[in-house]
């Protein structure tokens, strides 16, 4: 038997949540970031999730692909616990991509570097072959004509659409992305939700982190909104948006819109 | 012309530090030192390149069992003239009962080798300076991996990469653009420490000066000496700060926009320097 096998797993269908997480929690020593998180997102899913600074946002998001290691609770990923020492984590990150607010994009690498990097030293393709869907990724978010480029060349729209091939390239099952509009000027943001919604629409599985109301209304399957390390409140964006059930989000949203 | 030269030996200044006839004398059997110097410099160098990167990751390593024995020694290295650290190595080293083994089982270590030094110096002369300039790299690595931005890490780790295969595509490419020009400059101050293994025997630029000078009784070897030192460290010295000036210019974007600022690091109040140390301990 293979070492993973000792991993705790779980009957795991399409049919099913292809990420559940279960009274999830996490303290940074005393600060308790993360006060019991419960969400299932389905495939093909767009999960956006809201909510004031500083409310775990970013935290819940990494707790998915163990950026952070949860104190307590579960995290699921298809069949396997993520938060699970024994868990293959490269292995799951492999299928789990992500897009950060500040791109961290290699700065000594060319977009085409970038993107061909972890296609060759995780999946071990060769030169050609990772360079060869280096350029398609890079052609699926507009940016062909920049395959050469290095980041610093590059304004920070097209550095953030290099990440997100970055991470399509892996051929990920599910996208995190965590405020990845927030560090542009305005006028770059519509060519990154672009390419967001067109990821949407080919069904990928995604969540995302946003203050966009925009893209959440018109993108989102169901938006979460989150304060105090818990989510006061979903559903979808017409329900949540209009219809705000909750005090805390309906502050929130009055503040925002 | 003539008259020119009979004053300059007449002076006292320029015959004692300029005779040209002293420095004539000299001037071969420095240059043939030149090599030896070059050759504990570079080599101690390149030893101590691995040392100091093995230092650096022990320095930043999760369990102190590893980080406080390379603190020590680091600090004991930095903190003790490099004098001294050559007169243990050099006559404590011999003492070792280990060492008086190994040089009984092969006394072809006493031979001479290139340059007529034995292996035995050739040893003891490496070891101390690579062990030496490593000290001082693993300050300048750990600096170095230091000030790559947390994001690199998570980047890298979040497409499934292993910590080694980030360290060794995306942070150390990285570190090393950034360090070079204090990397060399560091080369420098080694290259010039050299002369310190004069003082036990080992026939490098600095014996070999003195020898001429203490038989012709006269410095003027010593300012020979200086030029051969100067020959190396003045080129590489300005190599070094255009090498700086050109990654400066490639560090502010050269492009069309500058990538925007690293995200603060978010400060945990426990493991506050503990988390900004450690770019290399991110999850797991
Ligand atoms: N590594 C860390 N160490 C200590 N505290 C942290 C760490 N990461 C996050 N925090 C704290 O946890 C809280 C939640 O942070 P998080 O980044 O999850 O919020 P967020 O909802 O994403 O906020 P924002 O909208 O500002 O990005 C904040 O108070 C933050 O200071
Ligand atoms: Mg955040």
């Amino acid at each position: 038997m293979s070492p993973e096998a000792k991993t705790p797993t779980r009957n795991y269908t399409e049919a099913q949540p292809i990420v559940s997480i279960r009274d999830l929690k996490k303290s940074f020593g005393d600060l308790v970031v993360l006060d019991g998180v419960d969400l299932d997102v389905e495939k093909g899913e767009v999960v956006v999730i809201l909510g004031p600074s500083g409310s775990g946002k970013s935290t819940m998001l990494r707790c998915v692909n163990r950026l952070e290691h949860p104190t307590a609770g579960e995290v699921w990923f298809e069949d396997t616990l993520v938060n699970y020492s024994k868990t293959n984590i490269n292995r799951m990150r492999e299928h789990i991509g992500m897009v950060f607010q500040q791109f961290n994009l290699f700065p000594h690498l060319t977009a085409r570097g970038n993107v061909a990097l972890a296609l060759r030293k995780v999946l071990g393709k060769s030169k050609e072959e990772a360079d060869q869907i280096a350029v398609e990724q890079l052609e699926r978010v507009d940016l062909g004509d920049r395959v050469d480029y290095y980041p610093s060349q590059l304004s920070g729209g097209q550095q953030q659409r290099v990440a997100i091939a970055r991470a399509l390239a892996m051929d990920p099952h599910v996208m995190l992305f965590d405020e990845v509009t927030s560090a542009l000027d305005p006028e770059l943001v519509r060519g990154v939700l672009d390419v967001m919604k067109e990821l949407a629409l080919a069904g990928m599985t995604m969540l995302v982190v946003t203050h966009e109301m925009g893209f959440a209304r018109d993108v989102g399957s169901r938006v979460v909104f989150m304060d105090g390390g818990v989510i006061v409140e979903q559903g979808t964006p017409e329900e949540v948006f209009d219809n705000p059930q909750n005090e805390r989000t309906q502050d929130f949203l009055g503040h925002i819109m | 012309m003539d008259q020119l030269a009979v004053w300059w030996e007449a002076n006292t200044i320029t015959h004692l530090f300029f005779s040209p006839s002293v420095m004539g004398e000299a001037f071969g059997v420095i240059l043939k030192a030149l090599p030896v110097s070059l050759l504990f410099g570079v080599g101690a160098f390149l030893i101590g390149i691995p040392l100091g990167l093995g230092l650096a990751f022990m320095k930043m390593a999760k369990t102190r069992w590893l980080r406080w024995p390379a603190t020590a020694y680091v600090d004991f290295v930095r903190g003790t003239p490099l004098f001294l650290q050559i007169l243990l190595v050099f006559f404590g080293l011999p003492l070792f009962p280990f060492y008086k083994v190994v040089l009984a089982a092969n006394p072809w270590m006493n031979d001479a080798a290139l340059f007529n030094i034995s292996w035995s110096l050739y040893f003891r002369g490496f070891l101390v300076l690579s062990f030496n300039s490593a000290a001082y790299l693993t300050e300048i690595f750990r600096a170095g991996i230091q000030s790559i931005s947390r994001g690199q890490m998570e980047a890298a780790r979040s497409l499934g990469m292993t910590v080694p295969k980030a360290m060794m595509y995306v942070i150390i490419p990285q570190t090393v653009r950034r360090i070079l020009p204090t990397m060399m400059s560091e080369f420098i101050l080694l290259f010039k420490d050299t002369a310190l293994l004069a003082a036990v025997g080992l026939p490098e630029i600095v014996l070999r000066a003195r020898e001429v000078a203490a038989a012709k009784f006269n410095p003027s070897p010593y300012v020979l000496a200086s030029l051969f030192y100067l020959v190396i460290t003045i080129p590489l010295g300005r190599f070094v700060a255009r090498l700086e000036d050109r990654l400066a210019q490639a560090e502010g974007g050269g492009g069309a926009v500058a990538p925007p600022p690293d995200d603060p690091l978010p400060i945990d109040s426990e493991h506050e320097i503990a988390r900004h140390e450690r770019v290399v301990d991110i999850g797991d």
